[in-house]
């Protein structure tokens, strides 16, 4: 299946999720069986602080047409700054893929809470539609048509 | 800040006198400093500890061969990580130190140690001398004050100089053996222009000397690197002593300024006059930056095009960096070597698989890890065997990362690293 000539394509989106805010967040979602869209692959991480960009662009490498980082509101992070200094690395690396000629849209960043199942779906929803009018990710680069 | 005349209309002899100097009073144990092979083609970085032996040194030379923090790093590995060997230095006092417990401490402690398991205490045995030296290093120079030892010099250009604070902070590198020596800058070729400008060149030409006639006059040459036609600092953010050149009419005269309390004592050692600062120097120093701006070069390169079908992902550029701080690289490990199966999968999933698969990941890699922390020295385009134009590209995204978290690298040992520091209220556009 190649994805360019494939009018079904949609999009594979890798959620990296914090354990503490995000992941129940969706959780809730789940078990409040609140319909969102069916292109995330959640992976809980235990801080958004703890994503190095290594992971982020490791998935891009690999497949995903975009990627989903999520963790506890500003204030809230379980151990205390993690997000702080996360919000930091997202910034720098967004800034540095659009010189590279990667659409920063591919990589979003939100925070979700614990009790916020209806807008992790929300969410979702509409990173979903983000990726899907960029289209596929070109990545890796194949030089040949 | 002093002036300093210059003969000759050259005033790389001018520096090279006063560094002389500086190691014939003994204010320097040694300099660090670029000198001109014979054939003069290129220049090499030297350590000088003999003042017969500046002749060839010329650190005004247009060229720019390697980010010499790097040296500087290599240089003080030992600092960092305490007193290796250092026999030398510390042989007597650490015997001293040795003979000292037995008699000095208490028979309680004394005892305990010596009925600890033979395994621990064989363990504990070759470690004391070692902590032992360490003290006794430390120990003369807190005790006797000024004896300590004459610093090293280092002559740096302004991007060395960034490089080496950036390094500082990043805990790979200690100020404290060195006098940092900053020297202005208009910009440099690359090294193999240089070496054609030489050989090309009128036999009695030099090619510093040409350089700063034409760049002093407003003109950049054709050659000049990428990285320095952009370059928004020819003008040292740090330095114990500063030559300045840019203001002056430097057939005739450039000015050293001490910026910092180890600067002054040299500085005052050396005896100089005491004059006020350049007045024209402010304002040249703008107009040199004005002209950069203008003659940066606003490309848009494909750079997913370049490094997907140019790289050959030699890691030349990791090599030649200042700033890629890694002691061991993840791209050196086992993490990206992968089974067959994982290539079909891969190739499977889009039809098609560039390989190797993970160069872009490479640059992306580096980039996150370099970013804040860049100096766009354009030695990564330098060492690129494939052109691919890595210097223009690390500086553009270095400066939107270090603008978006309002950090400069280089600007000032007290900035805290913008990724090991936040703030609450900030970056607000990044969500949602
Ligand atoms: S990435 Fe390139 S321009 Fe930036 S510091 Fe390293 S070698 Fe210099
Ligand atoms: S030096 Fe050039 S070819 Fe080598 S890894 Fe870096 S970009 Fe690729
Ligand atoms: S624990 Fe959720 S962001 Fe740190």
């Amino acid at each position: 299946m190649t994805e360019g000539n494939n009018k079904d394509w949609s999009p594979r989106i890798v959620a990296f999720l914090c354990n503490w805010c995000s992941y129940a967040g969706a959780d809730l979602a789940g078990v409040s069986r609140m319909q969102y869209a069916p292109n995330i692959r959640i992976i809980r991480v235990p801080c958004s602080g703890r994503i190095n960009p290594l992971y982020i662009l490791s998935a891009l490498r690999q497949g995903a047409d975009g990627v989903l980082v999520s963790g506890c509101h500003p204030g809230d992070c379980h151990y205390i700054s993690g997000n702080y200094v996360a919000r930091r690395k997202f910034n720098m690396l967004k800034k540095f893929l659009e010189h590279v000629g990667i659409c920063p849209e591919r990589v979003q960043f939100s925070w979700v809470s614990a009790a916020e199942g209806a807008r992790f779906a929300a969410l979702v929803d509409k990173v979903a539609e983000d990726i899907k009018r960029i289209g596929p990710a070109k990545i890796p680069m194949v030089p040949v048509k | 800040m002093a002036i300093i005349k210059v003969k000759d209309n050259n005033p790389a002899a001018a520096i090279r006198e006063l560094l002389r100097t500086m190691l014939e009073k003994q204010l320097v144990s040694a300099i660090l400093v670029p000198q001109e092979i014979p054939s003069k083609k290129t220049v090499v970085q030297t350590l000088v500890s003999d003042p017969d032996k500046l002749d060839a040194v010329n650190p005004l030379a247009p060229i720019f061969s390697i980010n010499s923090a790097r040296i500087v790093v290599k240089m003080c590995i030992d600092q960092m990580t305490g007193p290796v060997s250092g026999q030398a230095v510390s042989e007597q006092p650490a015997e001293e130190k040795e003979a000292e417990p037995p008699e000095a401490e208490d028979s309680a402690s004394e005892q305990k140690q010596e009925q600890a398991p033979e395994q621990e205490q064989g363990k504990s045995g070759e470690q004391a001398p070692a902590e032992a030296q360490s003290a006794a290093e430390d120990e003369p120079a807190a005790a006797e004050g000024q004896s300590a030892p004459a610093p090293i010099a280092v002559v740096l250009r302004p991007c060395e100089i960034r490089a080496l604070i950036e390094l500082v902070k990043l805990q790979q590198a200690s100020l404290d053996p060195f006098l940092v020596i900053g020297v202005d800058c208009w910009g440099t070729y690359s090294v193999q222009d240089y070496a054609a400008m030489v050989t090309q060149g009128p036999q009695d030409s030099s090619v510093t000397a040409d350089f700063l006639k034409q760049v002093t006059a407003g003109n950049f040459p054709e050659e000049l690197r990428g990285a320095c036609r952009a370059c928004q600092y020819p003008v040292p953010t740090y330095a114990d002593l500063a030559i300045q050149l840019i203001g002056d009419d430097i057939s005739q005269q450039i000015r050293i300024e001490a910026q910092s309390e180890k600067g002054k004592e040299i500085f005052n050692a050396l005896g100089f006059e005491v004059t006020a600062e350049s007045k024209e120097r402010k304002s040249a120093v703008e107009k040199l930056k004005e002209a950069k701006k203008q003659l940066a070069e606003q490309d848009k390169a494909d750079f997913l095009e370049m490094i997907s079908s140019l790289c050959i992902n030699c890691h030349n550029c990791r090599a030649v960096c200042p700033i890629c701080y890694c002691k061991q690289c993840v791209f050196d490990g086992k993490v990206f070597e992968y089974p067959l199966e994982k290539y079909l999968n891969w190739s499977g999933k889009k039809g098609v698989l560039p390989v190797p698969p993970d160069k872009l990941l490479f640059h992306l890699t580096r980039m996150s890890h370099v970013a804040t922390s860049c100096v766009a020295c354009g030695q990564c385009e330098a060492a690129c065997p494939s052109g691919i134009p890595l210097g223009r590209i690390f500086q553009r995204i270095s400066t939107a990362a270090q603008e978006a978290l309002g950090y400069e690298a280089g600007r000032s040992l007290d900035d805290d690293l913008p990724l090991t520091t936040f703030r609450e209220n900030e970056l607000s556009a990044v969500e949602d």
